[in-house]
């Protein structure tokens, strides 16, 4: 057990809760994050096999989130929310994951020359930038799920707080 | 002195920057918006301008300054309160809507300040100004100024809460039952400033007790309203986080322990953030669990499946998530959720009933 909104990830939710969308839905809340950053943000599905339930991928231009393909909507929630918050946190890519994924050939929608980094396989957080990613995804996840069971349209909601 | 002080409007003072304190401390790590800023304002005013009301009777002798205050800083409390309105009306305010309020706030107040001392600074010590006989021009600038501001911010929240009131009945039917409580106090004080106005103006002395009476209803109703609106509907989210917690307990129980998974947050977490985790660990479960089936199985055969741990490890089978009816978006994803947590529920307390009648 430990402290568990240190500082940089109640800045990162403060962040967070500007792009939420009122919908609830994962795609609005790419599209925002996308518009943020100037950047696009792009989910992607993909066989990834049992060991990785998701991934973020960057090129020089876009980044990319990737699902396996079997995957639930609750659980894509979940691995897209997980991915943002690595991406608010501002955690540094790992190129050997880069290299070793495109090598292993479970992603093949993308130039395997135009992947420049992969970052948080979402696969085991027990503690570090994983753990702070799924905690912040938790928590937006938690938001989202909000939004989705009052049928969206919340936007008015949290302002009587 | 104690019998001369105003106890409720002391009291509201006290809810008010109680509320107005609890606001900032939960709220200093949110960005800081308009409305958050207007609220701010709101309470602080009411505080300040309530404490003045109710030791006016105190202050009277020193140039009716409590009553000077009282109406003075209204003039900022209804401002704050138009923001907070176009804050829910609008999700972007447009500035020069935003500039109006605030300009028009600013004018009443600076107006209801400046004919203090041309009107009533120096006059007896007086509690209601209903009975200033005869109207000096300023008073009577003063009053008309008052009330018609008074008014006209009631008018926005009326107008407001009751075209709200629809949409939030089958959605949010604590804040449907808070705004229509908000809409009729402020429909009472609308009549009372109304009549307490223009009485005065048109110089029909009415007995200002009587038109006064039900304000103590008004105020309830407007107060009641504003805490449930902002405590009631937390209150009904965590009954409902509980309630979630307890409907997922069997089905996040059963899934995690025959999960070989390592997608578990062990950490301490809220209500609200362990349920969620409850969603996420059940969904990773039933997105990685297999079970031996060439058919979709209903969500009951899949609750029995999971009571009786018969997954397989036979790479080809289907997950469970994929055995289970299709689901397109997360609203029919989260429903199976919820009707497999059911029948887990069912299905654990027919086991543990047939085990105890097996064991006689």
């Amino acid at each position: 057990m430990r402290n568990i909104w240190g500082p940089h990830l109640r800045s990162a939710l403060k962040a967070a809760e500007e792009l939420l969308p009122a919908s609830g839905e994962v795609a609005d809340l790419l599209e925002a994050l996308s518009r943020s950053r100037g950047r696009p943000l792009t989910l992607l599905t993909e066989d990834l096999g049992s060991a990785r339930s998701g991934l973020l991928i960057s090129t020089d231009t876009a980044d990319y989130i990737v699902v396996s393909s079997s995957t639930s909507p609750e659980r894509t929630a979940a691995i897209v929310c997980h991915e943002v918050a690595h991406a608010l946190l501002g955690h540094a890519h790992t190129a050997d994951l880069a290299d070793s994924l495109m090598d292993s050939g479970l992603v093949t929608g993308l130039d395997q020359d135009l992947v420049r980094s992969v970052v948080a396989a979402r696969d085991t957080y027990e503690e570090g930038p994983e753990a702070d990613a799924e905690l912040l995804g938790t928590h937006l996840s938690f938001l989202l799920r909000e939004r989705v069971l009052r049928g969206g349209h919340t936007f008015f909601d949290e302002r009587w707080q | 002195m104690v019998d001369k002080v105003n106890w409720v409007f002391i009291a509201l003072a006290g809810v008010s920057f109680f509320l107005a304190i609890e606001r900032t401390v939960r709220l200093k790590d949110q960005r800081e918006t308009v409305n958050h800023q207007a609220m701010s304002v709101a309470l602080l005013t009411l505080g300040i301008a309530a404490t003045a009301y109710g030791t006016m009777t105190l202050t009277a002798s020193f140039f009716n300054f409590g009553l000077a205050m009282w109406h003075g800083l209204l003039g900022i409390l209804i401002g704050a309160l138009e923001v907070i309105v176009l804050t829910l009306r609008f999700e972007q305010i447009p500035p020069l809507t935003l500039r109006r309020a605030l300009v028009r706030s600013g004018l009443v107040t600076l107006v209801l300040f400046a004919t203090w001392p041309l009107g009533f600074a120096w006059a007896p010590p007086i509690s209601a100004l209903t009975k200033i006989d005869p109207l000096n021009p300023a008073v009577a600038f003063h009053i008309a100024v008052f009330h018609l501001y008074i008014i006209w911010g009631l008018l926005q929240l009326l107008r407001l809460s009751f075209s709200r009131v629809p949409g939030e009945f089958g959605r949010r039917p604590i804040s449907a039952v808070a705004l229509v409580m908000v809409g009729f106090g402020c429909a009472g004080f609308i009549w009372v400033n109304a009549v307490l106005g223009g009485s005065v103006l048109i110089g029909i002395h009415q007995d200002v007790a009587i038109i006064r009476a039900p304000t103590g209803i008004f105020l309830s109703l407007c107060v009641g309203g504003a805490a449930l609106l902002g405590f009631g509907e937390r209150a009904w989210a965590a009954i409902v986080t509980r309630y979630r917690l307890w409907q997922l307990g069997k089905l996040w129980e059963v899934s995690v322990h025959l999960s070989s998974s390592e997608l578990r947050l062990r950490m301490q977490l809220p209500a609200s953030a362990r349920t969620q985790r409850a969603y996420i660990e059940i969904s990773d479960a039933l997105s990685t669990l297999r079970v031996d089936t060439e058919r979709q199985l209903t969500v009951k055969e899949v609750a029995a499946l999971l009571i009786h741990g018969e997954t397989t490890e036979d790479r080809l089978a289907p997950t469970i998530s994929q055995a289970l009816p299709p689901r397109s978006t997360r609203l029919e994803d989260l429903q199976m959720i919820h009707a497999l947590a059911k029948e887990c529920r069912k299905g654990k307390q027919r086991s543990f009933s047939s085990s105890l009648h097996g064991g006689r």
